[in-house]
């Protein structure tokens, strides 16, 4: 680089003035390389959206993973969330409890920063923590608890009363695990071990990618900014 | 300023209401929490000055309802919570209660606790000794950004 001639530019410049009609016939083959090389670029790119190595903490699944099966939950509104919600845009979901006092407000705080950073591509992104505690995280709950980390962000779960079977399904179906664990000091005081794992779904409903430990704000926003720009 | 004379105060506090000699207890912070959380953590590093063991046997804090420790272990990628039964410091050793490690459990709170709020802890000692300290509520946010700076 530092032996570049400096005045380049000028003999350039100084040749286009110079050589006018030469330049429109070189002017297509140009374009023409141009598009070639831009072509191969693009189509490389088609083939080949991303790989795990350019991403920061994310693990890309298999092109073409197969959606996420039909399910129905409800967003802490009250409002139904199905697959139909995953539609469109980017998601970013957690799985996690209301009652849990360190991994979950710790992930939910990163999501938030991660979330600040995306710029122009926020509105492309959809945050949504999934309850696996139906029992005790009501829709209004849900509601108080979602919306102190970020009003954008959605925290779906079962309607009240629900027994479990519809979180259970869904989080089988993403191959996430939680498990109740009793508490002997007090019985309501149950935890619920869970399954740390951030999932990237695409806008076409299909499961993208997995944000890996450690989870990074500055990290995710580009990992979730490169998959956008990519797809 | 005002923060400065607070933790001043608070350090003041933490040393005058401490009745036991051995350990030395740094950046004590409770993480705000959504108006509804139900239980809340703290996090604290724990150093052991004196020249003998010393074992908290539990926590307790009049602020809330109970105390547990527990620890966050993140295996195949799932979250576990483990109950710690006690947090054994040797002389000259450490102990740290941080994010996705050792924490404290606190369940029901007997009030909303923001930014700037203190909630008063109470270690309990295998030897039956007591020492109380006291812990700032701070955003999480803060807490994040003081980690990444460090």
């Amino acid at each position: 680089m530092s032996n570049t001639p400096p005045n380049e530019n000028h003999a350039s410049t100084d040749e286009q003035a110079g050589k006018a009609s030469a330049k429109f016939l070189i002017a297509p083959v140009i374009i023409a390389v141009f598009a070639l090389i831009g072509g191969i670029l693009l189509q490389d790119k088609l083939s080949q959206p991303l790989t795990s190595d350019q991403l920061k903490n994310t693990t890309l699944y298999p092109a073409d993973f197969r959606p996420v099966p039909a399910f129905e939950l409800q967003d802490q509104n009250g409002q139904s969330f199905s697959q139909t919600q995953l539609q469109g845009k980017w998601s970013v979901i957690f799985f996690g409890f209301t009652n849990c006092p360190d991994v979950c407000p710790t992930t939910l705080n990163i999501l938030q920063q991660a979330y600040e950073r995306l710029g122009e591509h926020q509105k492309d992104v959809q945050v949504i923590l999934v309850s696996v505690d139906p029992q005790r995280d009501s829709q209004q709950q849900r509601k108080d608890y979602i919306e102190y980390f970020h009003p954008d962000f959605l925290a779906i779960g079962e309607e009240d009363g629900g027994q479990g079977d519809k979180i259970k399904a869904l989080t089988k179906s993403m191959y996430i695990h939680y498990e109740t664990v009793a508490n002997k000091e007090s019985p309501e005081d149950y935890l619920v071990d869970h399954s740390a794992a951030i999932l990237i779904i695409n806008p076409a409903g299909r499961r993208h990618a997995q944000i890996t430990q450690p989870i990074l704000p500055g990290a995710i926003a580009q990992d979730i900014t490169a998959m956008i720009e990519a797809y | 300023m005002q923060k400065v004379k607070n933790l001043l105060l608070l350090s003041l506090l933490a040393l005058s209401f401490s009745s036991h000699a051995g350990l030395d207890i740094h950046n004590a912070i409770v993480p705000e929490s959504p108006p509804t959380a139900k239980v809340l953590t703290a996090y604290m590093q724990l150093h052991n000055n004196a020249d003998k063991l010393q074992t908290v046997k539990s926590i307790s804090s009049p602020q809330f309802q109970r105390v547990e420790i527990h620890r966050t272990a993140i295996a195949d990628g799932i979250a576990r919570m483990k109950p710690v039964e006690h947090i054994r410091i040797a002389p000259g050793e450490s102990a740290e209660l941080a994010e996705g490690g050792m924490h404290l459990m606190m369940y029901r709170p007997d009030a909303r606790y923001t930014e700037g709020d203190c909630v008063e802890l109470i270690l309990h000692f295998a030897d039956n000794s007591t020492q109380s300290l006291r812990a700032s509520v701070k955003k999480r946010t803060g807490m994040v950004d003081h980690s990444q700076h460090h």
